[in-house]
């Protein structure tokens, strides 16, 4: 089952064209995991899949979507998090406003798990680097509905045992059905088949 | 729509649980708003005649300036922190979503102004009827401003520093707004009618209703390229 297809997508930086007539297309069950050197358009890439930013040229389509839930889950370089909010307001009303179902005992079952348990009224500002990616993260565990993932550089800043519970998740996430795509310098340990795409500067 | 309305809730039930949590921020434009005000007595003389007649333009420029200080908070924590990021891939449309974001900011920024006015009116030595004229060219006047700078600041995020900019960009739009609301104010100290001014007012209101959000939204659009 086709979940995106991308259609000789290109992007161009004021007059700097980043990447020209990229195609592809990913199916339910895949992990496709983008890699490339600094500054070849992977966040660019990534931004217009979710449709942050428009191509240059080029159609996406999103075979899956809906009009009630969002076409993807984005994680990107920044956190999406309110400072001044708690780890527990920021993630309901992330929820509500994504028109997303949210259950009290989910939510607490994710603090639990990524090791934000005792933190659930900490305002975000007061949280180390790691933990604001791990609640940040943890869209994804209450996002699961939503089968297109999208995330940039998700292992970054995370510890050992974060990044071994995002992998384990991504692994479940395509299990499940779902598929998601990924920028990471590291290499993927997971279980399951992993699609690289390369990409390299253009000249 | 019942999922658009619970979405729509959800995000003034975060802004107003923000702005509580911000109170400092909130108060400095209403103290701005009495400084300034208080410090026309003690510039022009407390002539209580001439401090009638400047009234209504005095209040309107302190609302105008007042208006810019709080007005970056509309979108620029949430398009710095990412905030905004997300709300662009939920369902919810976005035109809605920067209109209720502008009223939440209008309740926070601009009813407390508002209601400090019967304060604002004895420094000036207003009348009662100017007072009322006062208050509906206010009522009718401020959801412009918190209407038209939603466009400015939306436009400016991209930018690090939209401070100055959005008085540049802003002011002389409000200039028809000052026009008709000191006009009206100035009508109903001579016990003239003022409706008209009033009907004009409400017409720019609905305009910019009309507009602003579409504007905005496109400018939120444009932030993320």
């Amino acid at each position: 089952m086709q979940l995106l297809s991308v259609q000789q997508v290109s992007c161009r930086k004021s007059d700097h064209m980043l990447f020209e007539q990229v195609s592809f297309s990913v199916n339910a069950g895949d992990i496709l995991h983008i890699r490339g050197d600094n500054g070849v358009g992977k966040t660019s890439l990534l931004r217009i899949l979710a449709g942050l930013s428009r191509p240059a040229s080029g159609n996406l389509v999103y075979s899956q979507a809906t009009d009630n839930q969002p076409a993807c889950l984005y994680f990107g370089h920044k956190s999406g998090l309110n400072l001044h909010l708690s780890v527990v307001e920021n993630l309901t009303y992330w929820l509500q406003i994504q028109g997303l179902t949210l259950k009290a005992f989910e939510l607490d079952q994710v603090l639990e798990w990524l090791g934000l348990g005792d933190y659930h009224t900490t305002s975000v500002g007061k949280l180390s680097a790691g933990q604001q990616r791990r609640a940040a993260l943890a869209r994804f565990y209450l996002g699961q509905q939503i089968p297109l993932w999208l995330m940039d550089e998700p292992f970054t800043a995370l510890d050992v045992d974060g990044s071994a519970q995002v992998a384990t998740l991504l692994q479940q996430h395509a299990k499940q059905g779902g598929a998601v795509i990924l920028t990471s310098h590291q290499a993927l340990n997971l279980q399951v088949p992993v699609t690289e795409l390369y990409m390299e500067a253009s000249e | 729509m019942n999922g658009v309305m619970t979405m729509l809730l959800a995000l003034c039930r975060r802004d107003l649980a923000l702005a509580f949590r911000q109170r400092a921020e909130l108060v400095q434009p209403l103290w701005f708003f009495l400084i300034v005000i208080s410090l026309f007595p003690l510039g022009i003389g407390p002539s209580p005649h001439m401090l009638q007649s400047v009234a209504p333009g005095v209040i309107w420029i302190a609302v105008l300036l007042s208006s810019l200080l709080g007005l970056e908070r509309l979108f620029r924590d949430d398009y710095q922190d990412g905030s905004l990021e997300q709300w662009l891939l939920s369902p919810l449309p976005l035109p809605l979503l920067v209109l209720a974001k502008v009223i939440c900011h209008w309740l926070v920024s601009a009813l407390p102004l508002i209601l400090m006015l019967p304060l604002a009116a004895l420094f000036l030595n207003m009348t009662s009827a100017m007072f009322w004229a006062m208050l509906w060219t206010l009522l009718l006047g401020s959801p412009v401003l918190s209407l038209l700078g939603a466009i400015s600041v939306s436009l400016t995020l991209g930018l690090n520093r939209g401070g100055v900019l959005h008085a540049l960009l802003l002011l002389p739009l409000f200039i028809p707004l000052l026009i008709f609301a000191t006009g009206a104010v100035e009508a109903a100290s001579l016990q003239l009618a003022y409706q008209g001014h009033l009907a004009i007012i409400a017409a720019m209101l609905l305009l910019a209703l009309a507009l602003a959000p579409f504007a905005a939204a496109y400018g939120l659009k444009v932030s993320q390229e």
